[in-house]
C-alpha cells in the first residue's frame, strides 16, 4: 500500500512541515503597526497547503484511478498558485534581508516545487492505469 | 529512430518507477553540484567586488577602532557605527610623499525607523576630492549631489515616493549603487552639507553621543598610492607618524574575511563532495539491482539474435534519457532553489554571495551539472558491461 501511496504521502510531510513552519521557523516578520504582504503571503499558504493535504488524503482513501488522477491534476494546479504567491501574486518586502526573503518565500517555493515534481511523478507511474 | 533507441524509449516509459526513481536521485546530484559551485563562486566573486567597491590602497581609521575591527564590521556585515579624529592629521597626511589621490569620509549611523528601514550606515563625502564613491555608479550621475539626496546601497529599502527619512529629514535617493554583496549595500552616501544637517539632528534627538563638526573631524582616510611608489613603505610612515590613527594597506584589511571565505568555500566543496560520493554510490547500487532483475531479459534478448555490443547501447540510451531529462529538470530547479537559498546563506553565514550576471550563474551550474553527470555515467558504465557479459546458459538456467 505504501508503494502505491508513497507520493501522496511525501506530499503530506512536506505540506504539513510548511504549514507548521509558517506559524514558527518560518513565519515571516510579525504584524506591527503595519500589516505587510509577506503577512498575506503566508496566510494563503498556509490554506493552499491545507488544500493539499486534504487532497492527499483524499487520494489515499480513493481505489478509483481516475478519480486519483483528477485529484492530482488538482493538486498539481494548486501547487503551482502556492509557489507564485510570494512576489508574484502579493509583493513582499523590497528588503532583501527581511525575514520574509531570507526564510519564507525560499521554503514556500522550495516545498512548492518538490510538490510539483512529486505530483509530476505520481502522474506519470500511474499514467496507464 | 532504430529498434535499439525504440525499445530504450519503451524500457523508459514502461519501468516508470524505477526511472523516476533514478532521476529523483540524478536530479539530487545536479542540485548537489550546481549549489556547490555556484555558492563557492558566489564566493570568491564577493570578494573581488568588495576589493574593487574598497578602491583605495591604504586606509586610515582611528586606532581604538581599528583594534577593535570597527570597520570590518561596516564592510563585511552591516553593523553600523561611527568614530572621528582630528581633520588635521588628513591635511598632513595630504602633504605626505607618493599620494595619487586622497579623499575623506565621515561616518553616521542612522537609528530604524520603520517596519522594512533598518539602521544603515550613513558616509559623506567630498565630491571634490572622492574617487570611492563616483566610479560604482549604477545610474548615471553628471552632476554633484545637491543638499537632500542620497546615494544608496543596492539593500537599502527605498519607499515608492523615493524619500528616505533619516532623523527627521526627508531625504531624496538619486541613484542606486551596483550590489557588493557586503555590508556596504547598507550604506547611503551624502554630501558633506547634508551630513552636517543629518548630525545637527540626531544631536538635537539626544541620539548623538559626539557633538563635533565634519569641519573639525573625519571617520576615514581613503588614500590611492602613486604609481611605482611603495604602499607598505606609506604605510608605515603613516603609523610612525601619526598615533592616534592606523593606516591598513586594502589587501591586509580583507585578509581576515578572505580567510573566512576560504573556510567556507573548502567547507562547501568537502561536504557537496562527500554527499555526491554517497549520492552516487546509492545510485550504483540502485542501478546493480534493477540490471540484476533483467538478466533474463537480456538473455532473451541474446537469443532473439541482439549482441552485446547492442545490448550497451540499449542500456546506454536508457540512460542518456534519463540523465537528459535530469539534466533540464535539475538545472532548472537547481537555479530556482538557489537563487532562494541565497539570501538565506548570506544572512546566516554573513558572508557576501555574488554573481557576474545570471547567464553566467548558469552556465557555470551547468557545465558543473554536465560534468557530474558524465562522471556518473563512467561509474555506471561497468556495471551494466559486467551484468551483459554474463553467460547467457547460467542466466537462462536459472530462468528454468
Amino acid at each position: 500500500m505504501i508503494k502505491h501511496n508513497i507520493f501522496s504521502i511525501a506530499i503530506i510531510i512536506l505540506e504539513a512541515v510548511l504549514l507548521a513552519g509558517m506559524y514558527t521557523f518560518w513565519a515571516p516578520c510579525p504584524v506591527g503597526e503595519h500589516i505587510m504582504g509577506c503577512h498575506w503571503v503566508a496566510n494563503v499558504s498556509v490554506a493552499v497547503s491545507a488544500v493539499i493535504i486534504i487532497l492527499c488524503i483524499l487520494n489515499l482513501i480513493t481505489k478509483n484511478s481516475s478519480t486519483r488522477k483528477g485529484i492530482n491534476t488538482g493538486i498539481l494546479a494548486v501547487t503551482v498558485l502556492q509557489g507564485l504567491t510570494p512576489q508574484v501574486l502579493i509583493s513582499i518586502c523590497k528588503h532583501e534581508h527581511m525575514r520574509c526573503h531570507v526564510y519564507t518565500q525560499p521554503a514556500i517555493i522550495t516545498v512548492a516545487s518538490l510538490v510539483l515534481i512529486l505530483i509530476i511523478a505520481d502522474l506519470f507511474v500511474n499514467r496507464n492505469k | 529512430m532504430n529498434i535499439l533507441q525504440k525499445l530504450s524509449v519503451a524500457n523508459t516509459f514502461h519501468k516508470s518507477r524505477r526511472t523516476v526513481y533514478l532521476t529523483a536521485l540524478t536530479i539530487f546530484m545536479c542540485f548537489l553540484m550546481f549549489s556547490g559551485t555556484t555558492v563557492v563562486m558566489g564566493l570568491h566573486n564577493g570578494l573581488k567586488q568588495l576589493q574593487n567597491r574598497l578602491g583605495a590602497d591604504i586606509i586610515v581609521i582611528p586606532k581604538k577602532e581599528a583594534q577593535k575591527h570597527s570597520f570590518e564590521g561596516i564592510l563585511y556585515s552591516g553593523k553600523t557605527g561611527y568614530f572621528y579624529f582630528n581633520k588635521n592629521i588628513f591635511n598632513e597626511i595630504s602633504d605626505m610623499e607618493g599620494i595619487n589621490n586622497i579623499t575623506a569620509q565621515y561616518y553616521l549611523a542612522s537609528v530604524g525607523a520603520d517596519c522594512c528601514f533598518t539602521e544603515v550606515q550613513l558616509i559623506g563625502f567630498d565630491p571634490d576630492t572622492d574617487f570611492i564613491v563616483k566610479p560604482w555608479l549604477q545610474k548615471n550621475y553628471n552632476r554633484q549631489l545637491l543638499k537632500g539626496e542620497v546615494l544608496s546601497g543596492s539593500d537599502v529599502f527605498i519607499p515608492d515616493n523615493g524619500i528616505l527619512k533619516i532623523y527627521n529629514n526627508d531625504l531624496k535617493s538619486v541613484g542606486i549603487l551596483e550590489r557588493t554583496g557586503t555590508g556596504l549595500d547598507s550604506t547611503v552616501f551624502v554630501d558633506m552639507e547634508t551630513l552636517k544637517t543629518l548630525l545637527r539632528s540626531s544631536i538635537d534627538l539626544g541620539l548623538n553621543d559626539y557633538n563635533v563638526s565634519p569641519d573639525d573631524v573625519v571617520s576615514s582616510v581613503m588614500i590611492k598610492v602613486k604609481d611605482g611608489y611603495s604602499k607598505f613603505k606609506l604605510t608605515k610612515e603613516i603609523n610612525k607618524r601619526f598615533k592616534e590613527v592606523k593606516a591598513i594597506e586594502n589587501q591586509d584589511m580583507i585578509k581576515g574575511f578572505a580567510g573566512k571565505l576560504d573556510t567556507a568555500a573548502i567547507v562547501v566543496k568537502i561536504v557537496v563532495a562527500v554527499i555526491w560520493i554517497m549520492s552516487l554510490l546509492v545510485m550504483h547500487i540502485y542501478f546493480s539491482m534493477s540490471l540484476n532483475e533483467r538478466k533474463k531479459e537480456f538473455a532473451v534478448l541474446k537469443v532473439l539474435g541482439f549482441t552485446n555490443k547492442s545490448i550497451y547501447a540499449m542500456i546506454l540510451y536508457e540512460l542518456l534519457i534519463i540523465f537528459s531529462v535530469s539534466f533540464v529538470l535539475g538545472l532548472l530547479m537547481s537555479s530556482v532553489w538557489g537563487l532562494q537559498l541565497k539570501t538565506y546563506l548570506e544572512t546566516r553565514l554573513e558572508v557576501p554571495f555574488m554573481y557576474e550576471s545570471f547567464s553566467s550563474y548558469i552556465l557555470h551550474g551547468g557545465v558543473a551539472v554536465a560534468v557530474s553527470l558524465l562522471l556518473s555515467l563512467i561509474f555506471l558504465s561497468g556495471s551494466f558491461i559486467r551484468t551483459v557479459r554474463m553467460s547467457l546458459f547460467s542466466v537462462l538456467r536459472e530462468v528454468d
